[in-house]
């Protein structure tokens, strides 16, 4: 396929530059919280929010409530990088939930500045992945930073491994970004994939052998673990699993008691209010100007009265055999303050408990080692496309 | 009469144990903590056990120390 182009890996519609530019001109009426699904739908919808400079509201709970309302003027556009050069003007606000799985939901509002590409060589060709929910920063991110640059995209959220596998070479796709748990259920991979060129994990906590596999089932593409969140957007990256921070930014982060607090000034425009904002990541100095993600804050749980960190269980459960993707929680229980619980998702069927559960033993101390550990199909997944703990 | 699903659950919880007693030996008055040895980790693994297969949250209400106690929470 040449030219720009939007494929939904779901209903295979495909929407490209002319089919974009005509459905723009031929709207009369737009919603400002467009439901995110079928994605040519929310991506028309967004752009007519965007050049009617009317704020977006994007819930990822469900489809759109909202009123029809009518544009202004018809909008016209010879070709999409004049739109897009118009998109970049708008002055509307978009407003994002967090996906709640770190906590209670917040709402958070970005200008659409926060959305602007970095200015380094643009490379118009590339083809992305879209492996987030459109409603979520991380996929706005993905959506608007490709849409500005006028790359195609490929929405590939909630597809299933075989499907982003066919459409990953189908579409030639080389630029992928997505959290761990989807690159988990994604692997192993029929076969290498060569194509993809730049491969982008965050919003969890990474483990050096993800990366490893990653690396083998994608060898020539360059690896980034960012570090974001709803509330900065993208702040650091990393080839492994320590992010540097970049000078600019050395007076706006500091840490204390392992959390890490971000200036106000690197947040949404709605957090503005204290100094400093708790980000809830445990983290670790490994030089004064490398960190590394410890886990979250949240995630330290007491059993038996020993405080056990989720993150270095999962760690240790991801260095067992034969196992694609697993999820580490605890449940709350009257003896021991909480129970250390796993689920398990197999490479193979015929997988067997008891091995494992003996591997585990000499990795982990009794208080930390998961009691209840279950083999299931798939790891649930919340809105944001991290494991639910 | 022991039910055999809480015996299986018995089973998995002390399946490290070599020195449990003879299955068929368990009965109403055999004590967690003495005769089955097992410890608070283990506890609160049986607790949750029994809670996921009973829908029961044996530890939560009342003193548990032998299997009798607990079939007397579970038997409707």
């Amino acid at each position: 396929m040449t030219g720009w182009f939007l494929q939904d890996g779901q209903s295979g519609e495909t929407l490209n530059e002319q089919k974009l530019l005509q459905r723009v001109h031929r709207s009369r009426h737009f919603k400002n919280q467009p439901g995110p699904e079928p994605v040519a739908n929310f991506l028309v919808q967004l752009i007519l929010c965007l050049l009617q400079d009317e704020d977006v509201y994007l819930d990822h709970q469900g489809p759109s409530v909202c009123e029809w309302k009518p544009l202004q003027r018809p909008f016209r556009f010879d070709n999409l990088s004049e739109l897009v050069h118009q998109l970049k003007q708008s002055s509307s606000l978009l407003h994002f939930q967090t996906s709640g799985s770190c906590g209670p939901a917040k709402h958070m509002t970005h200008r659409i500045d926060a959305f602007l590409p970095p200015a380094r060589q643009a490379t118009d060709d590339a083809v992305w992945g879209l492996c987030y929910h459109p409603c979520h920063m991380a996929g706005m991110q993905v959506l608007l930073r490709a849409l500005f640059r006028t790359q195609s995209l490929v929405y590939l959220f909630n597809s299933k491994p075989t499907d982003v596998c066919r459409l990953l070479s189908l579409h030639k796709v080389d630029h992928l970004s997505a959290t761990p748990t989807f690159y988990r259920m994604l692997l192993p991979l029929p076969h290498p994939l060569t194509t993809i060129r730049h491969l982008a994990l965050g919003g969890e906590g990474v483990e050096e052998s993800l990366v490893n596999r990653l690396r083998k089932a994608f060898p020539k593409a360059q690896i980034r673990n960012i570090y974001a969140s709803t509330e900065a957007g993208i702040l650091f990256w990393s080839d492994g699993t320590s992010f540097r921070i970049l000078p600019h930014l050395q007076a706006y982060i500091k840490v204390e008691e392992q959390q890490l607090f971000l200036h106000h000034s690197l947040l949404a425009h709605n957090l503005q209010q204290s100094e400093w904002h708790a980000t809830g990541d445990r983290v670790e100095w490994v030089d004064d100007q490398h960190f590394r993600i410890l886990g979250r804050v949240q995630d330290i749980v007491k059993v038996a009265g020993y405080r056990v960190a989720l993150e270095e269980v999962s760690a240790a459960v991801a260095q067992l055999p034969g196992i694609r993707n697993h999820r580490v929680f605890a449940r709350p229980n009257a003896i021991s303050g909480h129970i250390i619980c796993c689920d398990l998702v197999p490479t193979e069927a015929g997988c067997q408990i008891g091995p494992l559960k003996q591997q585990l033993k000499q990795q982990l101390l009794p208080y930390q080692r998961p009691r209840i550990i279950r083999l299931v199909d798939r790891i649930e997944t919340g809105s944001s496309g991290k494991a639910k703990r | 009469m022991i039910p055999k699903s809480l015996l299986d659950i018995l089973q998995v919880v002390c399946e490290d144990k070599p020195q449990v007693p003879a299955w068929q030996s368990v009965g109403r008055h055999t004590h967690l903590r003495n005769d089955l040895q097992l410890d608070s980790l283990e506890l609160a693994e049986l607790s949750i056990r029994i809670e996921d297969a009973y829908g029961t949250d044996l530890f939560s209400e009342s003193r548990i120390e032998c299997v009798g106690d607990i079939l007397e929470r579970i038997t409707p």
